[in-house]
């Protein structure tokens, strides 16, 4: 009787201990910065799912999922630090350095280096998964896979001759246009009469839109962040510029509609995702999203539930007290169904999911594509 | 062994140390506002990234040659913003540091762009086999440490030498240098280039430890925090910067509890450090250091060479690069603007005379100087000395033929002490070899040791010996124009122009400039004085030249001057003869 | 081709008077002064926000909010001059110059916190519907804008000109010491400089904020344009760096419509560095080659 009641204390015990053990997702975000507001809505995103994993039991064994979040304002060096700190002080499991796409590529050289899993849910930059990282996967989408989204909406008219485009001088925007001109090219698609880049600090687009209009060009593709984006639609009016409007998910923005709904119209834009998706794993992570924070997902918020649920699924297949090579291999052999499309990484740790198209049409976003 | 991350911090903050002592040569020693400076960590660490990619050159190689990519970058750079002066200076460093970051952001065929440059492959001091699991982290600490070690030994045997000298006297007081002979824009142009070579060494470090540059790197934010730290260490000591270097390098990191307000904490900080340490953490020590010393200190009591005050000694101070000449001076004009400050002048100083140079106050007598020296060119007309056409050259080439002056104002080194003050003076007849100063070889000691035997004798002859080790800024007022004396004496020239050397001296102070100068023409010297005081010039002078708006009234003996009526008309008035 | 250089002409003229506002308030401070104030650009920055928050928050009409905000913007600069530059009077320029760095620092973390880092943007009353003017498209809120700029910059001048604090103000500039020997209170009309200082280029942030946007790293470039414009125009002439900053302005304008927008920021210096290489006293002929 005494040892049972040994036994069973011990297995109680034990069973405490793990019930109070987690683990810890490494997240690395632009908390301060230009990109601040993506990764904002990106953590809320992850929060969610952390929410829904563990009230169904956390990731196995009774571990519950947790984040550790650090501000690396964008900079890739403060990205370094940031990793080392999430690796050896905050003893993460899995990291996700995001936003910029440099930060994540910065972030590599440590992850490759410690060996330790590094999921990235919002780098769209293609040289990602060219770093020779074995421990490195992306579960989103790619530049490329947008630029051949929407190069199918822009080759579908015909009349379509030329385009100018626009998009920020960083990384991504250089990404945006290099991967859309090529896309374009390959479809046989309408001549790139104009492309420029403008930095983060402008704030005066009349000039480039002018020049854009003097080369009266058939379509404009215009990536431009918020709130640039609705002064680049004031000023298109100011300056008389009226062409069919292509752009991506920057122009997907609730506030964007509704203070210049009516310059929208028409416009299409590749995104990862849009409320307006009906599949089930759409219909279950709205739902879950809705309930903690009483409004609509956006884009970058579903990036940031895929890419949680990514990690849980593995944490959970990889089993408790398992090593960094064993949760690397759980997250090759990652089939997860996200929103966004099939999470299933190929052998260079590149899931690949398919970029979708809305049109912005009578005051809302359906989808194209 | 700490854990990576500590090792990181630690790490970085010990490399930004260089663009912070790179920083300081510029800065704090040559004393040039060059805001935009830091700018050039992220020059070497792209030059460097760049090289070891694109160029394919080992890493070890590719370190130094960015740094010295960054040197000749900065050699443009330098060149024309020396040009200007005052803020302009710092603005074009910091309008010069933008245009490069613009370049980074937009020469994408060369620089990869915004996207920056992943991938930099890695410093290994050993090859992974032979590291006995000596983390990369530690291996990059020692080699960081032992080259930051090289630099400061390096830079702390250039500053004690005629080199860090000019840099000083630069610093404190650019014309009073030009006029001992140092090339101002000579001196700023080494201190920025080995400054930028220094601060490209650590961005060369950086690139190979994080593996990846950006843009970023060449923006406001580093040049902000390289001059945080080296103000909040302090810009008069070695360690300084890297006191500097090393807290404000580690401290954001220990912010980061307080995420968000970091800057603004740091901000705070700077803001304190500023007002209540101006000289930083390292000067806060140095004034521990100095109090202890104060303490313990007896009255100071330096053996001095008992001085016979004889002229042999005087011209045995410094050793003579140029004979005394006679200085011609043909129909010398000057005009500002409008207001003719000299009108075909013309006369002759002969070797081994003692002019005086009189006239009212305002009749151009500091204008014949300054043009005779070269701080301003003549309008037309000429001047020679020993034959040779000086009219227009620099201060520092008319010094170099052996003419030197003292001011009509005050003019020291303020923050230099009276000896340091004095050596600087020896600068043409110095080793200022670089590569002696740092080997400390035998010509160079040698030479050191004549500066410090010079300098004692100038100081003794004019009665300073006791004021050594006292900052010039700090002397009364007399004192101050005794050590200029002892400055000119330093400098090796035998033609010396003395502008108003009596002024608010008292006669007892007036007889002993007056035994000096009689002593200087015994010795060979050559003198033109411009003086108020009658009784002075006419016992002393051989002969007197009296301007009055100008023009050139009278060239003659004493006596004659005395009654000379349109001298008398102008300026002695009727009581004068009699004097 | 002719068409779209004449447009980018018009539309520069109307961001470089605003160039010149804020450059202006840098002047004031810098050539009355001799004060690098490396929080210039911050200044400028709160006068946004001051404007947001008034129209925002408080609720004040557009036009009332910017006036407020050049009000609070004032405020904000005496109180930059009493604790971070008065206490350091004695010492080298230089410490200013890292003081007010310290400052800038602090108002946009600041700024930063109580507002959060993204863009704000500031409803304005003007529709976006152009006035067409022959082939030159305007809008009334630019129009509306540099009419602004332009009144506060002659008001300026006309204060500077005519009135006693304004002579007092130029009797500091020229002389400080002979100034104290005259009565004047020197402490008085420093603080009293800073504060137009601060309004001038407060005014312009507020005035660009309604236009575009605000947000916390707004003013770093303007300060550096600003910087580029006292160089070129002038120390101390008002219609120097007016025109300065109209050139700027239409430059900017010029390259971006025939270069690249990612240029842009590069001309005020590429400018502003080859006329201090040509001319190294600055363009006006007040300038004056150093502090």
């Amino acid at each position: 009787m005494k040892l049972a009641i040994a036994a069973c204390s011990v297995l109680l015990a034990g069973a405490l201990a793990n019930a109070a053990e987690t683990v810890k997702l490494g997240i690395g975000l632009s908390m301060t910065g230009p990109l601040a507001y993506l990764s904002q809505q990106y953590l809320q995103g992850m929060k969610a799912a952390v929410d829904v994993v563990n009230k169904a039991g956390g990731v196995g064994g009774g571990r519950m999922l947790e984040l550790v979040v650090r501000d690396h304002k964008g900079v890739p060096s403060e990205a370094v630090a940031v990793t080392k700190r999430l690796i050896e002080e905050d003893k993460a499991a899995i990291v996700d350095i995001d936003l910029p796409s440099t930060v994540a590529i910065a972030a590599e050289a440590v992850t490759k280096e410690s060996k330790v899993p590094q999921i990235a849910g919002f780098t769209f930059a293609p040289a990602a998964v060219q770093q020779g990282n074995t421990f490195f996967f992306r579960a989103c989408t790619t530049s490329d896979l947008i630029g051949d989204a929407l190069a199918q909406s822009i080759v579908a008219d015909k009349n379509n001759k030329t385009i100018a485009m626009l998009a920020p001088n960083d990384d991504y925007g250089r990404s945006a246009i290099k991967s859309l001109s090529e896309a374009i090219a390959r479809f046989g698609g309408p001549k790139v009469v104009y492309a420029d880049y403008y930095e983060r600090t402008q704030s005066d687009f009349s000039a480039v839109l002018l020049k854009m209009k003097s080369l009266n060009p058939d379509s404009l593709f215009i990536d431009v962040r918020w709130p640039a984006s609705l002064t680049v639609l004031k000023q298109m009016v100011e300056v008389g510029l009226k062409k069919p409007l292509f752009s991506s998910v920057n122009f997907y923005n609730a506030k964007l509609a509704e203070q210049a709904g009516p310059l929208l119209e028409g416009t299409q834009l590749s995104v990862a995702w849009a409320p307006v998706f009906t599949d089930p794993a759409s219909v279950e992570f709205i739902k879950a999203y809705e309930a903690i924070f009483k409004q609509a997902p956006d884009d970058s918020a579903s990036l940031g539930w895929t890419t949680t649920m990514v990690a849980a699924q593995a944490l959970k297949a990889a089993g408790p007290g398992s090593d960094s090579e064993a949760l690397r291999k759980a997250l090759s052999n990652v089939d997860y169904k996200s929103p966004q499309g099939t999470v299933k990484f190929d052998a260079k740790g590149d899931a690949s999911v398919a970029a979708h198209v809305l049109r912005f049409k009578d005051g809302g976003y359906h989808l194209v594509r | 062994m700490p854990n990576p991350y500590v090792q990181y911090v630690v790490n970085s903050a010990l490399i930004l140390a260089f663009a912070t002592i790179g920083l300081n040569i510029i800065f704090g020693y040559a004393g040039q506002h060059a805001f935009g400076f830091p700018v050039f960590f992220g020059v070497g660490a792209y030059a460097s990234a760049l090289l070891s990619i694109d160029a394919a050159l080992p890493v070890g190689l590719a370190i130094p040659a960015g740094a010295l990519a960054a040197g000749g970058i900065s050699a443009l750079i330098g060149f024309p913003s020396f040009r200007l002066r005052g803020i302009y200076f710092g603005v074009a460093t910091i309008a010069f540091s933008y245009v490069i970051y613009i370049i980074a952001q937009n020469w994408v065929d060369l620089t990869h762009g915004p996207m920056g440059i992943p991938l930099i492959p890695p410093l290994h001091l050993l090859p992974d086999y032979a590291a006995f699991g000596v983390s990369r982290d530690a291996q990059t600490r020692v080699v960081v440490m032992i080259t930051l070690a090289v630099v400061i030994f390096m830079l702390d045997r250039i500053l004690r030498s005629p080199i860090g000298r000019a840099w000083f006297a630069i610093r404190e007081n650019e014309n009073l240098a030009s006029s001992l002979g140092i090339s101002p824009l000579r001196y700023q142009m080494a201190a920025f280039v080995v400054g930028a070579v220094i601060s490209g060494l650590g961005g060369g470090f950086y690139a190979h430890y994080v593996g990846f540059v950006s843009p970023t790197e060449l923006g406001f934010h580093y040049i902000g925090v390289v001059f945080i730290m080296l103000i909040a260490g302090g810009t008069s000591t070695l360690a300084g910067p890297l006191i500097g270097s090393v807290v404000f390098g580690v401290l954001p990191e220990l912010l980061r509890v307080a995420e968000m307000a970091r800057n603004l904490l740091l901000g705070v900080i700077l803001l304190l450090c500023i007002i209540v340490m101006p000289e930083g953490l390292a000067g806060i020590w140095k004034r521990l250091q100095a109090a202890r010393a104060r303490h313990g200190r007896r009255p100071v009591d330096v053996p001095m060479p008992v001085v016979t005050h004889a002229a042999e000694e005087i011209a045995q101070i410094a050793p003579s690069f140029s004979t005394s000449g006679s200085l011609e001076v043909r129909d010398l004009s000057k005009q500002f603007d409008g207001l003719t400050a000299l009108k075909a002048v013309s006369f002759t100083v002969q070797s081994g005379e003692v002019v005086g140079l009189i006239g009212p106050n305002g009749a151009g007598k500091t204008t014949l100087f300054n043009v005779i020296t070269g701080v301003l060119p003549p309008t037309s007309g000429r001047v020679f000395y020993c034959g040779r056409e000086i009219g227009g050259r620099t201060p520092h080439a008319i010094a170099a033929l052996g003419i030197t002056r003292t001011y009509q104002i005050t003019s020291v080194f303020p923050e230099l002490t009276a000896a340091e003050n004095v050596m600087v003076a020896t600068h043409l007849w110095s080793c200022h070899d670089p590569f002696a100063a740092l080997l400390r070889s035998k010509r160079f000691r040698t030479a050191e040791a004549a500066v410090e035997r010079a300098t004692d004798m100038a100081l003794a002859l004019v009665g300073l010996q006791a004021s050594h080790q006292i900052p010039a800024g700090a002397l009364s007022y007399g004192d101050q124009r005794r050590l200029e004396v002892a400055v000119a004496l330093a400098t090796g020239a035998r033609f010396i122009l003395l502008d108003e050397p009596a002024a608010g001296l008292n006669t007892e102070e007036t007889e002993e400039l007056c035994g000096l100068i009689r002593r200087l023409r015994v010795a060979g010297f050559t003198v033109i004085v411009i003086e108020h005081d009658m009784r002075m010039v006419m016992s002393l002078c051989d002969r007197i030249i009296v301007i009055n708006y100008g023009r050139k009234i009278f060239d003659g003996s004493p006596g004659e001057a005395a009654v000379h009526p349109e001298v008398v008309d102008a300026y002695l008035g009727a009581g004068t003869a009699n004097a | 081709m002719l068409e779209l250089a004449f447009q980018q002409v018009v539309n520069g003229l109307l961001v470089g008077a605003i160039y010149a506002l804020m450059a202006l308030g840098l002047m004031v401070i810098l050539g009355i002064l001799r004060i690098i104030n490396m929080a210039q650009g911050e200044l400028y920055m709160l006068g946004g926000y001051f404007c947001y928050f008034a129209s925002v928050t408080l609720g004040v009409g557009y036009f009332p909010a910017i006036i407020l905000a050049m009000i609070a913007a004032a405020g904000v600069g005496v109180l930059m001059d009493r604790l971070a530059v008065r206490p350091l009077l004695r010492r080298p320029f230089y410490m200013v110059f890292l003081s007010t760095f310290a400052v800038s620092m602090i108002l946009e973390n600041a700024v930063e916190l109580i507002w959060g880092p993204d863009p704000q943007n500031i409803p304005s009353p003007f529709s976006s519907s152009p006035i067409v003017i022959g082939p030159i498209f305007l809008t009334s809120q630019k129009l509306f804008i540099f009419a602004v700029a332009l009144v506060t910059i002659v008001s300026f001048a006309a204060f500077l000109r005519w009135t006693r604090v304004g002579m007092a103000i130029r009797a500091l500039a020229r002389d400080r010491d002979a100034a104290l020997l005259m009565g004047i209170n020197a402490d008085r009309i420093q603080s009293i400089t800073f504060g137009i200082g601060a309004a001038l280029s407060g005014a312009a942030g507020a005035l660009l904020g309604a236009m575009f946007n605000v947000y916390p790293t707004m003013g770093q470039l303007p300060l550096l344009k600003g910087f580029a414009l006292v160089v070129m125009g002038g120390m101390g002439s008002v219609s120097g760096v007016f025109v300065a900053g109209l050139m700027l302005g239409v430059a900017e304008g010029l390259t971006a419509g025939f270069l690249s927008i990612g240029y842009v920021d590069l001309v005020a210096f590429a400018t502003m560095l080859v006329v201090l290489l040509i001319r190294p006293q600055g363009l006006s002929k007040w300038g004056k080659s150093g502090v």
